[in-house]
């Protein structure tokens, strides 16, 4: 009871209470702006955190996480390109929604999903923390490997129109991310003597390139029609109560998988929200209606990926062990701070713990004030012509891919995605899947070889682990049970053919 | 038109001016204006809060702004690849994490080696630590020798990665012991430390005070004496075993400063590691703050850059072990 009354008096002073709030305000915006994400976001604060004060430093840097996670759904709804890596799921329904003159409402609901996944996951970290901890720690490369290729069958459900094509467009991704360093011999994979290239294509310049920079391109080859307006602009709403309860199940399971997948060292937000996607597809009432703007699917993306932000709170505090490379720069500031993270700060110093855990609370609250504040600004977009605003677009991404690096060979893989996605999808093939092939890639490649040279080259070990095993199972039987239920019902209306003939 | 094209042509004239300007001001009165410091590795970590707090010391002694750049990618030869190309001229420094230099060059083409580089002041420092996973069987050194010895290739030790600076401690570890352990790369110390704490490797090489946080057993420390805050483990030469294994780094700059430039940086390299502020950064973050002065880095990098090109060529060139 006294920890909880310290960590209040912590949040009670001025200086946290601006921190928290300007924080998220700032990571909203940031996140928003393709091209630049949460990690710069956390980067350009950093400096920051040398002058303030322990408790300010924490709630400036929570409240951007959790700001720039869901600021980047708002540029993926409005103009279809998502504003940071983890927002890349959010696009498949959130941009048809907003097509389709409910923008407002996708607005809406990525807000409500985002602050709902938040707040849930804190719930749990909350309660739970040293308990998940321990269970992350369950997690070898094998059961890596096996979330790798469950997350991988998202690619089917991203790839409604055609499947082959889809797989196409899957394997590339998992191709392009093989260049650079072999994560087991170190030797150089398609680098062409050139040396920036060993270093391997970088995110963020690829995403932004492949979404951005080709919708672009996309929309200047498009024939302008004067009468169609594009996006019609729609002012923010939120979901309704009676909607809120009929995705209640949608939200909850959407954060728990978020919150889940935070607590795994190394796997991120991208791929939670591909997981939560995929999840989603197999199980939603509304699963048909997955890729035309069914709020389900931006549920699953949002309040997953921002579920994630608490999630990988857990690793951080408990194990000193960062779940992702956002969590890594909040980790050397807490450090730099006298904090000390790892399974002493627990019994040491649980008042600063709950410190964390109500900042997080409130940066999921200010987020979703902040949302409502500034999504109505952000439609405003819209109403730019679009000359203009594609024009503004192509200024952003390169300054903001230049900025993470100052390496000029990042904007060449900018422009050189670009072309390959508007080539791509002029001869229709989905972009959904290159991304979530790319991101998946390395941990499925370095887990799936790190499994093989611990069970001595046998593949066959990997079966005998339960957690895999109860993924691999998953993974077949989203893969196959539609055939299989296409069968049966052939089988059966044969049968009762057969039957009406005897 | 007309005015455009004029003021285009007055934007470029001036810019050539002060281009032409820049080099002549420099050598007079260094520094006058800020000094990027490149930092190889990605913001927070370990290596990139030294690197700043090293910028904040210069900045104090130097009287301008030292400004760090992190620009990551490639196991940190991105960034020292850009100290390389940098302009000689003192306003242009990067952290070296000795690795970069010593092991990269071994690794792939990189576009620098150990020859060029000015080399300014080692300011950082710590020794590695042999840990086995919670509940391990083996409480000593010998212990995992010996059961290594009797079931070579059984025992699995992680590493950050391919040709990390642990990764070849490792292997000049299993050199001196006479021993064969299975090698198992992750990307990176979160995700390697994640499954040794997990049980799913045996082994790693850990820093002093990621041993203390996490309270994991010691089996073996690399450096030449044994420290205060790891009470009870034995250096590897206490146990018989001629090796130590490291990972520290320093400032460097493109080679060719000025000489004067190039005194002026090191001096201030040198008041800056025995500021007590980088000491207490350093030593919050893993680190211990141990000076050497140009030459004796330059001699520390070069030695680490043959030890570890033979274990690279050995280890990772001919097909490496795991391909065996």
């Amino acid at each position: 009871m006294d920890a909880f009354l310290n960590a209040l008096s912590m949040l009670a002073a001025v200086d946290v209470l601006i921190a928290v709030v300007s924080g998220t305000l700032v990571g909203i915006v940031i996140g928003a702006l393709p091209g630049l994400g949460s990690l710069l976001a956390i980067t350009m604060v950093l400096p920051l955190t040398f002058v303030l004060g322990q408790g300010a430093s924490i709630a400036l840097l929570l409240g951007i996480y959790c700001g720039s996670v869901y600021g980047g759904s708002l540029s993926a709804i409005l103009i279809n390109t998502p504003g940071t890596p983890q927002s890349a799921a959010t696009v498949l329904d959130g941009y048809p929604m907003a097509k389709r003159g409910d923008a407002g409402l996708a607005l809406g609901w990525s807000t409500t999903a985002s602050a709902f996944g938040g707040i849930f996951a804190t719930v749990i970290l909350a309660v739970a923390s040293p308990l998940l901890a321990k269970v992350g720690l369950r997690f070898g490369p094998v059961e890596y490997f096996a979330l790798g290729l469950f997350a991988l069958t998202c690619i089917v459900s991203v790839s409604r129109d055609n499947l082959a094509k889809g797989l196409i467009a899957g394997l590339l991704g998992l191709f392009v991310a093989v260049v650079g360093q072999d994560p087991v011999t170190g030797a150089l994979r398609y680098d062409f003597g050139v040396f920036d290239l060993s270093a391997g294509i970088g995110l963020v310049p690829f995403l932004v390139g492949l979404f951005a920079l080709s919708e672009v391109f996309w929309r200047a080859a498009e024939k302008t029609d004067p009468d169609a307006a594009g996006i019609i602009p729609s002012a923010f709403q939120l979901p309704s109560l009676k909607e809120l309860r009929h995705r209640m199940g949608m939200l909850v399971k959407s954060s728990l998988i978020g919150t889940w997948i935070g607590t795994l060292p190394g796997v991120g937000a991208s791929s939670a929200s591909m997981v939560s996607y995929a999840e989603a597809k197999r199980s939603s009432r509304y699963k048909d209606k997955f890729g035309t703007g069914e709020p389900d699917g931006l549920i699953a993306s949002e309040a997953s990926n921002n579920a994630v932000t608490s999630g990988a709170m857990v690793p951080t505090l408990s194990l000193g062990v960062p779940g992702d490379p956002i969590t890594a720069v909040m980790l050397g500031a807490l450090v730099l701070q006298g904090v000390t993270p790892g399974p002493r700060l627990f019994l040491e110093d649980q008042s600063l713990v709950l410190f964390i855990f109500l900042m997080l609370f409130l940066a999921n609250i200010c987020l979703f004030f902040g949302g409502m504040l500034m999504s109505p600004l952000f439609s405003k977009i819209l109403r730019i012509p679009e000359p203009i605003l594609m024009g503004c677009v192509v200024a952003l991404v390169a300054t903001g891919t230049y900025s993470i690096n100052a390496n000029p060979f990042d904007l060449l893989v900018v422009l050189v995605s670009g072309v390959a996605g508007f080539l791509l999808r002029y001869n229709g093939f989905p972009l959904a899947p290159v991304v979530i092939g790319f991101v998946l890639s390395g941990m499925i490649e370095q887990s799936l070889r790190q499994g093989m040279i611990m069970n001595h080259g046998n593949f066959l070990a990997f079966f005998t682990h339960p957690i895999a095993l109860f993924l691999f199972v998953l993974t077949a039987l989203f893969l196959f049970a539609p055939g299989l239920k296409g069968l049966w019902s052939r089988r059966r209306a044969q049968g009762d053919a057969q039957q009406k003939t005897d | 038109m007309n005015r455009t094209k004029r003021i285009f042509r007055t934007v470029l004239m001036g810019a050539a001016v002060t281009g032409l300007m820049a080099p002549l001001t420099h050598a007079a009165d260094y520094p006058s204006r800020p000094i990027t410091e490149i930092v190889p590795y990605p913001a927070g970590g370990s290596t990139d809060l030294a690197g700043r707090a090293m910028a904040r010391a210069l900045n104090a002694d130097l009287g301008v702004n030292v400004v760090a750049d992190n620009r990551q990618g490639g196991g940190g030869s991105v960034g020292i690849a850009a100290v390389a190309r940098g302009r000689a001229d003192g306003y242009t420094i990067g952290v070296a994490p000795v690795g970069t230099i010593a092991n990269q060059p071994h690794m792939h083409r990189t576009p620098y080696n150990v020859e060029s580089f000015d080399y300014l002041c080692q300011f950082y420092y710590a020794p590695e630590v042999l840990v086995v996973k919670p509940g391990s069987p083996f409480k000593t050194l010998k212990e995992v020798v010996t059961y290594a010895k009797a079931h070579p290739g059984e025992l699995t030790f992680g590493t950050p990665g391919p040709g990390t600076l642990p990764h070849l401690g490792m292997e000049q570890f299993q050199e001196v012991t006479g021993i064969k352990l299975t090698h198992v790369p992750f990307a990176g110390d979160g995700p390697g430390l994640t499954a040794l704490m997990g049980g799913h490797i045996d082994l790693y090489m850990a820093l002093p005070n990621t041993v203390t946080d996490r309270k994991l057993n010691a089996v073996a420390l690399f450096n030449e004496q044994p420290m205060d805050s790891l009470p009870g483990v034995k250096t590897m030469i206490e146990q018989g075993y001629d090796m130590v294994s490291f990972v520290s780094g320093g400032l460097v700059a493109p080679k060719g400063l000025p000489e004067a430039v190039k005194t002026r940086l090191s001096e201030s390299c040198k008041t800056a590691t025995q500021s007590d502020e980088l000491k207490s950064v350093l030593g919050k973050v893993g680190f211990e703050a141990r000076y050497l002065n140009p030459d004796e880095f330059k001699a520390s990098v070069a030695e680490l850059s043959e030890t570890n090109g033979r274990l690279i060529n050995r280890v990772l060139k001919n097909g490496g072990d795991n391909a065996k």
